[in-house]
């Protein structure tokens, strides 16, 4: 049981990410660029949350019922995750940013139709 | 007063305080203000690369550092080698030789230029200071944001939001390979401390494959920054469009930081003491 899951994290991580890499190349607006890349970036989220994962073990808040010093999942990769969130969402936050402009001044959000984006 | 985080606490705590009360400011009090800050990381830097030399400098966050040399590290930690502090003082030195000329390039400037360019800042020094995989992920996207912010900063050109968006999505996809590979090793070693690593990969008895696939996504993201070929179609378009003084730092110093990383990691956790990490690396004839 517990390597079927882990390989299908594994899997779905590595899915995600060529997915993601698929719609950022297609992509036809750039709102939908944005989206995908936020997809690649939940392949890190998969990624780590898989590594921390140790099976059977309780999530790693020690309050009643689970006494400290027992074991639970790696709460590191957690908050790398929450960390990897924070500093994503300032990307794309950007990035939408840069969206607007270019829209507001090409009149288009569809990289292939403004001009100065050839190339 | 340690003086090791000082090179990232100044610039942060300025580009805040920027932020903050810099609508009621003239803009040349600003211009002092970022000069002055970047001089005074210029300082520190040059002071932490002499006392650097007689050995490094360990900094531990928060003072949560191992019982002792062989206990396994949980906290974060600067590790500031001359290498490192002399390319943040060169850094230092940039921004404020950017500083300097941008005192009478931009017609009219907001605080935002000013407080971009001091996170900026922040970002390379703390790239070249820190001991921890994590962080140097952290500090590579902060500076691709901050630098992104600056290299469309005359949004008003068309080409320069084509630019800054290039530089984004590129750079943001070689971080994510980066952070893969920083996931990894931390699932084999159970660190993300530069040294630790490199202690339990010399120890673990890791198959040669699995080492070298880490080591290839780790460094991705950094040979994206570092525009090294096939990774360097965002440079033409990022450095044609970003305004003189953020292209001094591009040029000067932002690319040859991510080159500096890729040496770092390398030479810390794959090949510690300049030994490759058993034999695994010979056969790639490094």
């Amino acid at each position: 049981m517990q390597p079927v899951l882990t390989y299908a994290g594994y899997a779905a991580a590595v899915w995600l990410f060529l997915v993601g890499l698929y719609g950022v190349v297609k992509s036809r607006h750039l709102v939908n660029l944005c989206l995908s890349l936020t997809v690649v970036q939940a392949s890190t989220y998969v990624l780590l949350t898989i590594i921390g994962y140790r099976p059977g073990l309780p999530a790693p808040i020690y309050t009643d019922g689970l006494k400290p010093g027992s074991a639970a999942v790696d709460p590191i990769v957690q908050a790398l995750m929450l960390t990897d969130v924070v500093v994503e969402a300032t990307v794309i936050a950007l990035l939408l940013a840069i969206t607007i402009k270019v829209h507001r001044d090409a009149g288009t959000a569809d990289p292939n139709q403004v001009d100065i984006m050839r190339g | 007063m340690q003086l090791a985080p000082l090179p990232i606490v100044v610039p942060l705590t300025a580009a805040a305080v920027l932020i903050i009360i810099g609508k009621h400011l003239h803009r040349r009090i600003m211009d002092s203000v970022a000069i002055a800050t970047s001089a005074a990381v210029v300082v520190l830097t040059m002071a932490l690369t002499f006392k650097s030399a007689s050995g490094v400098i360990v900094y531990w966050f928060g003072n949560w550092r191992p019982l002792s040399p062989s206990h396994f590290p949980i906290g974060i930690c600067l590790a500031i080698d001359p290498i490192g502090a002399a390319l943040a003082s060169l850094a230092a030195l940039l921004v404020l030789v950017a500083f300097i000329f941008s005192w009478s390039y931009f017609k009219s400037v907001g605080a935002l230029y000013h407080a971009l360019m001091l996170v900026f800042l922040a970002a390379m020094c703390a790239l070249s200071l820190t001991g921890d995989l994590f962080d140097m992920f952290v500090w590579l996207e902060v500076m691709t944001a901050a630098g992104v912010a600056l290299c469309g900063y005359k949004s008003e050109q068309s080409q320069s939001l084509q630019g800054a968006l290039n530089f984004a999505v590129i750079n943001t996809i070689g971080a994510f390979l980066s952070l893969t590979g920083v996931a990894l090793l931390y699932g084999a070693t159970g660190s993300l401390n530069l040294a630790q690593v490199g202690r339990t990969l010399a120890a673990a008895h890791l198959s040669e494959q699995f080492v070298t696939v880490a080591f290839l996504f780790t460094v991705s993201g950094f040979l994206v920054k570092s525009a090294t070929f096939p990774f360097h179609f965002w440079l033409a378009d990022a450095h044609a469009v970003a305004p003189t003084p953020v292209c001094i730092l591009f040029s000067g110093i932002m690319v040859e930081l991510g080159l500096y990383a890729i040496a770092r990691i390398y030479w810390i956790a794959f090949a510690p003491g300049g030994q490759p990490c058993p034999k695994r690396f010979d056969r790639y004839s490094w």
